[in-house]
C-alpha cells in the first residue's frame, strides 16, 4: 500500500515537471511568434499575391498572379471587368500594379507569354507609369504575336482631368449584357471623349516596330507624327518632316 | 482511502496520456516551424516592407510603403535624410548591389496637395556604381505642368560616399542661413572640381510640352536636338557649346 503511493507520488512529481518545462517551452514560441510581427525571416516564400500596405492599410503595391492582380484601382475603389488593352491585370499577365498616395492606381509592371491555340506565340512585357487620376503617360512595351512584334518606349499627353467617371461609367457599360446595346453604349462613350479631346495623344515613340524599322516618332499635342527618324527593314536610314495631314513636306536624305 | 488511491491512479493515468500528447503535438509543431525555413507557401500576405536578402543577410532589395523605404546606404551604411531630388515621399523598392551599396530605385507617389493641385511622381533608376543614377525613366507632375522621360547620365568616376556623409552632417543642422551656406559650398566644391553629373541623353514629353530627343556632350551640353513644340513644330537643331543654334532642319535643308 505504501509503495504503491509512492509511486504514485512519484509520477505525480514527474507529470508537475513535464507541465513545467512544456510551459516554459510555449513561452518562449509565443515570445518568438510576437517578435514575428516586427520583422520575420524565411529562406524563401511561395504567394499567390503580396501587397505592399500602409500602416493605415492604403494598398501601395500588389504582386500578383493573373487571377489575383487587382482591378483597376480609384481612391481605393476596385472596377473589376473593365481594363482594356494590353495591361497587367489582363488574362494572363502576371506581375504588379502600383498605387499612389491616396490609393488609386498608378501604373503597372507585367509580363505573359505562352504558345497560342493555333500553334503561334503570344507575349508580353511591359512597364508603365500613369499620369496622375489618368491613363499612362509612359511606357515600355514589348508586344509579340507570333513573332511580329515591337518594343519601345512610349510617351503619352493626358488631359488633365480625372479619369474616375469614365471608369465608373465603363464599369457601368460591363454590367450590361453583352450585345448590342453594351457595344453602342462603349462606342457613345469613345466617341464622346475623342469629342471632348479627352483621349490623350502619343508624343513620343522610340523603338523596333511591327514592320521592323528602328524609329523615333515625334508628334503634336494632338498625336499627329511630325518628325520621323527611322532605319527600315531594308537599311534605309531617313528623316521625315510631317504636316498636319501626314503629308512628308521635307525628307533627308532628299532626292537625287 | 483505496477508493481515493483508485481515483488517484486514474487521474495520473490520464495526466501521462495527456503528456503523451502533448509532446506529439509540440513535436509536429516544430517541425512544421522547421519546414518554414525552407519554403513557405501563403496565399495572400500583407507586409508594409519586404526584405530581399543575401543568406548571410546582405540586403539586396527593400520593397516598402513611404513610412519604411530604405535610407541611401553605401557599404551596409544607412545615411537617412539626404535623399533628394523626386525620390522623397515615395513607395517601392530601393536595390543594392552585392556589397550593400545602393544602386537604384523603382518608386511612386501621388496625392492633392494643398489649394486643390496636386503632385505625382513615377521612377525607375539605375545608378551608376558608386554613383547616383546612370539611366532613368522618370515622370513628375506638379499640378498638370510635368514630364516625362527617358534620361541617361554621365556621372564623374569617383565615389560619392564623401558627399553622403557631409551631407548627413549639413541635414543634422538647424534650417537656416548657416545649412544653405554649406550646402551651397559642397555643391560649388563639386562644381569645380567637375564632380556633378551630365546628362547625356534625353527622350521625353518636357514642361513645356514638347516631344524632344535631347543629345547632350560630356559636360551636359546640349548639342543636338529633335523636336516637336507645343504648336507641333518639328525641328532638329545642331548647337555649338554655348548653346547657340549653329543649323536648324527643315530651314537649312538646300
Amino acid at each position: 500500500m505504501e509503495e504503491h503511493i509512492n509511486r504514485l507520488k512519484r509520477e505525480v512529481r514527474l507529470l508537475k515537471g513535464y507541465v513545467l518545462a512544456v510551459l516554459l517551452l510555449l513561452g518562449t514560441i509565443s515570445l518568438a511568434a510576437f517578435h514575428q510581427a516586427g520583422r520575420t525571416r524565411f529562406s524563401e516564400i511561395d504567394v499567390e499575391r503580396l501587397n505592399v500596405i500602409e500602416k493605415d492599410g492604403t494598398l501601395r503595391l500588389a504582386i500578383a498572379n493573373p487571377e489575383r492582380l487587382p482591378a483597376p484601382t480609384f481612391y481605393g475603389k476596385e472596377y473589376p471587368g473593365i481594363r482594356g488593352g494590353v495591361a497587367p491585370g489582363n488574362p494572363g499577365i502576371a506581375g504588379m500594379i502600383y498605387f499612389n498616395d491616396e490609393g488609386t492606381e498608378m501604373g503597372g509592371f507585367g509580363w505573359s507569354g505562352g504558345k497560342t491555340d493555333d500553334g503561334g506565340h503570344r507575349a508580353v512585357g511591359l512597364l508603365t507609369f500613369d499620369q496622375y487620376n489618368q491613363n499612362e503617360v509612359m511606357a515600355l512595351t514589348y508586344v509579340d504575336e507570333n513573332g511580329r512584334r515591337s518594343a519601345g518606349l512610349t510617351i503619352y499627353d493626358r488631359p488633365n482631368v480625372s479619369l474616375q467617371p469614365v471608369i465608373e461609367r465603363l464599369y457601368e457599360i460591363a454590367q450590361l449584357p453583352d450585345g448590342p446595346e453594351r457595344t453602342r453604349r462603349r462606342r457613345e462613350l469613345a466617341d464622346e471623349r475623342r469629342e471632348r479631346g479627352e483621349t490623350g495623344a502619343r508624343r513620343v515613340y522610340a523603338g523596333r516596330d511591327r514592320s521592323k524599322a528602328a524609329v523615333v516618332t515625334l508628334a503634336d499635342p494632338q498625336g499627329r507624327p511630325r518628325l520621323r527618324m527611322s532605319v527600315d527593314s531594308l537599311g534605309a536610314p531617313r528623316l521625315e518632316f510631317l504636316d498636319e495631314n501626314g503629308t512628308v513636306t521635307r525628307r533627308l536624305p532628299g532626292a537625287q | 482511502m483505496d477508493h481515493q488511491i483508485h481515483r488517484l491512479e486514474r487521474d495520473v493515468q490520464r495526466l501521462k496520456w495527456y503528456a503523451a500528447g502533448m509532446t506529439l503535438l509540440l513535436l509536429v509543431g516544430a517541425l512544421a516551424a522547421f519546414h518554414q525555413a525552407g519554403r513557405t507557401r501563403f496565399t495572400e500576405i500583407d507586409v508594409e516592407r519586404l526584405n530581399v536578402v543575401e543568406n548571410g543577410g546582405r540586403l539586396r532589395l527593400a520593397i516598402s510603403n513611404r513610412e519604411r523605404l530604405s535610407p541611401p546606404m553605401f557599404y551596409g551604411k544607412e545615411y537617412p535624410g539626404i535623399r533628394g531630388g523626386n525620390a522623397p515621399g515615395i513607395a517601392g523598392m530601393i536595390y543594392f548591389n552585392d556589397e550593400g551599396t545602393e544602386m537604384g530605385g523603382f518608386g511612386w507617389s501621388g496625392r492633392q496637395t494643398a489649394h486643390g493641385g496636386h503632385r505625382a511622381v513615377g521612377l525607375l533608376t539605375f545608378d551608376q556604381y558608386n554613383q547616383n543614377e546612370a539611366i532613368g525613366l522618370g515622370y513628375v507632375d506638379q499640378n498638370g505642368r510635368r514630364s516625362a522621360g527617358l534620361t541617361v547620365l554621365d556621372q564623374p568616376n569617383v565615389s560619392i560616399q564623401p558627399v553622403a556623409e557631409s551631407l548627413l552632417v549639413i541635414q543634422r543642422l538647424q534650417d537656416g542661413p548657416e545649412k544653405t551656406q554649406r550646402l551651397k559650398q559642397l555643391r560649388e566644391n563639386l562644381e569645380r572640381r567637375g564632380e556633378v553629373g551630365a546628362t547625356r541623353l534625353y527622350v521625353a514629353r518636357d514642361r513645356d510640352k514638347a516631344a524632344i530627343v535631347s543629345l547632350s556632350d560630356p559636360k551636359g551640353r546640349e548639342r543636338l536636338r529633335i523636336s516637336v513644340d507645343s504648336l507641333g513644330t518639328p525641328r532638329v537643331e545642331f548647337l555649338d557649346e554655348s548653346g547657340n543654334v549653329t543649323h536648324e532642319l527643315p530651314r537649312d535643308i538646300r
